[in-house]
């Protein structure tokens, strides 16, 4: 009946409307209703004064913050820290022979049944530069920036399937229908750059992650704040150019038109979804122009497609990197990078932690490490903070599905304990937080969670993260719920 | 009957508050009942009275049972009481013979002054026996101590300075007892012992309080000194309580090692097995963070307006640096037309203009004089425009400048020569100028301090980049 999802929604309007005036209590209930959608429109957020206008438009932060923008790199699938990060000999030591029950008890697994065996590291450690910093010989480039990063040993979740850890690492919360933590980035301090979107989400390894686009969903906050995904294979933004015989002066004029309906739409309804419908035709006009040049990396020396090992037109999370320091360049806020493949169960040959999960290492090794010199050499790492982890770690034991032994070797899921690392933006290079027991099994102390995390991120762009709050089904809502306690100890 | 004693007791706090408002309230009806239009408050006088004699009765019994829980300084704890008994005892005198001053003085107004004089006394006792109350409670200090500091900007309590040093220094008395003293003494020291506790000494820690011993020489776990500080925040029993500074976590790690280690009172870090690990969270405690130079430390007078509109109005971005700051970071982003002339816009705002970002934008070393007027910039970004060196040579007024991006710039060796006055600097961008080796070199040798980072980074071509695993057949 209704093709048009917009004619239904003004039917309703206009029904209410009539309702409203032509009602007995017409008047009263007018009267009642102009003053509770006053007090909706305010609760949507104080910033909302500001940004009556341009949601968009850039605001200070809570107080001078060291980072202004956020390159946030996601393994989806979850790496093992035990192969990379988290060196321990012990475990080398027990590798099969049978897991303790005392590992075991009361706790569940996504896969393990029964009694696993332990398995050693499957990697080859090293310290590394002034800090010493272990990092594996599966990123043997990488491990030259141990004196620029700040690992954190003891991350912890309570999630152990894919798509609620990867929705509780980016939104606060491993059920659906909260803002992440690009939205709330961009909600807080708006965009710089009138010409691209605020907040960017680039995919290599083939999928999107298990938790679908709600990982950079905008949840609640109204949608203009939602991560806008690129194409990660031929043209990132599809219909850029413009259609035969419209030229650009014309192409003005219609979405002018338009958005002066939408914007007397919006003084009558005051619904901020038209808002974002006037930003996004706005965005989109400009990005016909800005975008062409800023996501393509064609343009790039040579020298820059050596250092990231990028080849242009293949889809990648090299070719993902250089455009991430390619949008930072250009003052975009948040831009989330998901590399799928990194559950390494050891059911087939890809998810082998000694097969398949060194391959994966090899594409990232060399693109990450050159994002960070790329991003320093430009002065760029100063105000952008670089973070990378998955949204678990991996078990110290064998997994054996429905135990029986795997075809190859791998590693469940694992949420005590797994290592993420930050860079830039004010983080203190070449510090270690955390440390785990003998066999990686728990921390031991320099234990943060998941909301600590992201306490931390908004605190590096200036953010408190127990300020940033938006008001929504009758109460303000938060990135880190109730918890979350900034991690001093990784700030310089 | 016990509890019902401790509960009664614990209403004390509570039940304090209802003399003093009553009798003071009396004594008020009886000032104001000196004036004729309020006469009518006198008959009110008696009833208020009794009411307050008979609460602070009641306080003062309600007090001596909370009393016997323990846990507050013998000194103050004595004085108080007497006090309080004092004012309950007065204020029933004064109940009794308030009356009887109608036989003494028979000049109504005259007995009317004597009545309120025989107030002073009463209020005397009652301010006494209540500051002494607060003391108890909140501290000696309370009410002339200075604002308590931003947990962020106190500086670690430890008496060590360096961690060259730290081997030859006593774990106890140059780390956990100043850790102890900043973040325990408050409640459990001579000032107070809640739960019948002190940390203060040595035979205190070791007597441990009122739920029996702290330390568990040895086994951090089931010591409560150190398992206290781990349980949840919202924990009733965590220490210390929600309200109050917390340990950092570096602090916590350092009262681990201790106890695991036997909780030696003479011990020298040095000797510790784990004397790695206690160093090193020594060291995350003691390089607190560097102090903040981005911004100047005072804050500056609002910018003006018309200039903030002005420029706003052609697209330039300008943003308080924080919501509570004047100070203010101005970029070009979306302005990057902008030229020479146009930068003379940003002059009423030299004041409070930190941050300037004005890469890729159309300036040239003529607008670097322009920006040479600004002296509060801390940060400059000139990546990717037309200046040079000559425009490099305009910046040495900017003593400020702390950091200076001129990436992809014709910048040369002469340029940088240029900036040797500014003895601010920290970070300088080079990457993509023709800057020599040899340049940055003979720059280094007067600015030893300065990092230069003219990157060109490349990685080598390793075996393992081409490597792909399989399966071994």
């Amino acid at each position: 009946m209704f093709n048009n999802p917009l004619d239904f929604e003004n039917l309703k309007n206009i029904s209410r409307r009539h309702f409203l005036w032509e009602s007995a209590a017409g008047l009263g209930a007018a009267a009642l209703g102009s003053f509770l959608a006053g007090c909706e429109s305010r609760s949507a957020g104080i910033k909302n004064l500001a940004t009556a206008t341009d949601p968009m438009l850039p605001k200070p932060p809570h107080f001078p913050g060291k980072a202004k923008r956020v390159i946030y790199l996601h393994m989806a699938g979850a790496p093992s820290q035990l192969e990379l990060f988290d060196f321990k000999p012990e475990l080398q030591k027990l590798n099969n022979q049978l897991c303790p029950p005392s590992l075991l008890e009361g706790k569940r697994f996504a896969f393990i049944r029964g009694t696993p065996k332990m398995l050693g590291p499957q990697a080859d450690f090293k310290q590394r530069g002034q800090s010493g910093a272990y990092v594996s010989e599966h990123l043997p480039h990488f491990a030259k920036m141990a004196d620029e990063v700040a690992f954190l040993k003891g991350v912890y979740t309570d999630q152990f399937n894919h798509a609620p850890a990867q929705l509780f690492v980016h939104t606060g919360s491993p059920r659906l229908g909260r803002p992440s933590i690009g939205s709330w980035v961009t909600y807080g301090l708006g965009s710089e750059n009138n010409n691209l979107p605020g907040f960017v989400v680039l995919t290599s390894g083939g999928k999107t992650p298990d938790a679908g686009k709600s990982v950079w969903g905008s949840g609640f906050l109204p949608s203009v704040y939602q991560g806008v995904q690129c194409r990660s294979e031929g043209d990132p933004v599809l219909f850029l150019s413009d259609p035969e015989g419209v030229d650009r002066d014309l192409k003005k004029k219609t979405i002018d038109a338009i958005n002066d309906v939408n914007r007397q739409h919006f003084k009558e309804f005051n619904d901020p979804e038209t808002l974002t419908r006037i930003a996004q035709y706005e965005m989109a006009f400009r990005m016909q122009v800005s975008v062409p040049e800023v996501m393509n990396i064609n343009n790039e020396p040579d020298y820059i497609h050596q250092l990231y090992g990028t080849t242009p037109g293949k889809a990648s999370f090299a070719n993902n990197c250089l455009l991430a320091r390619k949008l930072v360049e250009q003052d975009v806020r948040f831009v989330q990078l998901f590399d799928w493949g990194w559950d390494s169960h050891g059911t087939d040959e890809n998810l082998a932690i000694d097969i398949g999960f060194r391959n994966k290492c090899r594409e990232i090794d060399r693109a990450m490490t050159a994002l960070l010199l790329d991003l320093k050499q430009r002065g760029l790492l100063e105000e952008t903070l670089v973070v990378w982890g998955g949204e678990f770690g991996r078990t110290p034991m064998q997994e054996n599905r429905e135990n029986k032994n795997n075809p190859f070797l791998g590693r469940d899921h694992h949420v005590e304990a797994f290592t993420m690392w930050m860079a830039g933006g004010g983080i203190k290079p070449g510090t270690t937080w955390g440390e785990t027991d003998e066999i990686g099994y728990y921390p031991i102390n320099g234990k943060v969670s998941v909301h600590d995390v992201q306490a931390t991120i908004l605190n590096q762009l200036g953010m408190n993260h127990e300020k940033l709050t938006y008001h929504f089904q009758g109460r303000p809502f938060r990135l880190t719920d109730v918890a979350g306690k900034v991690i001093e100890e990784i700030i310089a | 009957m016990l509890w019902l004693t401790q509960i009664f007791g614990r209403f004390h706090p509570l039940l304090v508050h209802l003399p003093i408002g009553i009798l003071i309230i009396g004594f008020l009806f009886e000032c104001l009942a000196f004036w004729n239009t309020y006469r009518m408050l006198r008959r009110a006088v008696q009833p208020t009275l009794f009411l307050g004699a008979l609460s602070a009765i009641i306080s003062a019994v309600s007090g001596f049972f909370l009393s016997r829980e323990g846990g507050y300084d013998d000194r103050l704890l004595m004085l108080h009481q007497n006090f309080g008994i004092a004012t309950a005892a007065f204020a029933t005198l004064l109940f009794f013979v308030r009356k009887s001053v109608v036989t003494y003085f028979p000049d109504k107004k005259r007995r009317r002054i004597v009545r309120i004089f025989m107030y002073a006394p009463l209020m005397g006792l009652l301010s006494i026996t209540g500051h002494l109350g607060g003391s108890m409670t909140h501290g000696e200090d309370y009410l002339f101590a200075p604002p308590a500091q931003d947990e962020k900007t106190a500086t670690p309590s430890v008496k060590i300075t360096s961690i060259a040093a730290a081997d030859s220094a006593v774990l106890y008395a140059d780390v956990i007892e100043p850790i102890l003293e900043a973040k325990c003494y408050s409640c459990h020291s001579s000032a107070k012992q809640k739960g019948q506790l002190r940390l203060d000494s040595e035979e205190h820690i070791r007597k441990g309080g009122k739920h029996g011993e702290v330390l568990v020489r040895g086994v951090a776990d089931s010591s409560s000194l150190y398992g206290r500080l781990m349980l949840p925040l919202e924990d009733e029993k965590h220490m210390p309580p929600n309200e109050k500074p917390q340990l950092s976590s570096s602090e916590i790690a350092l009262v681990q090692a201790w106890v695991e280690d036997g909780a030696s009172f003479n011990k020298r870090i040095g000797s510790f097995q784990q004397h790695d690990r206690i160093k090193g969270y020594l060291a995350a405690l003691l390089t607190h963070p560097d102090k903040d130079e981005s911004i100047p430390e005072c804050d500056v007078s609002a910018a003006d307006d018309n200039a903030v509109r002005a420029l706003t109005s052609r697209g330039v971005l300008i943003l308080p640096v924080g919501e509570e700051s004047h100070y203010l970071s101005v970029s070009f982003v979306n302005a990057r037309n902008t030229g020479d002339a146009d930068l003379q816009t940003l002059l009423p705002l030299k004041q409070q203009i930190v941050w300037l970002n004005l890469s890729r934008s159309k300036i040239t070393d003529e607008g670097l004089k322009t920006v040479a007027q600004l002296s509060g910039i801390r940060q400059l970004q000139l990546e990717y425009t037309a200046v040079g060196d000559a425009g490099l040579n305009h910046l040495t007024s900017l003593e400020q400048l702390r950091l200076l991006n001129v990436v992809g710039t014709k910048v040369t060796d002469a340029g940088v020569a240029s900036l040797s006055p500014l003895t601010n600097l920290k970070k300088l961008f080079l990457y993509q100028t023709t800057v020599t080796a040899e340049g940055i070199r003979k720059f280094q040798s007067s600015t030893p301090a300065v990092i230069v980072d003219t990157g060109s980074y490349q990685l080598p071509v390793l075996a393992t980049d081409s490597v792909v695993y399989k399966r071994k057949t």
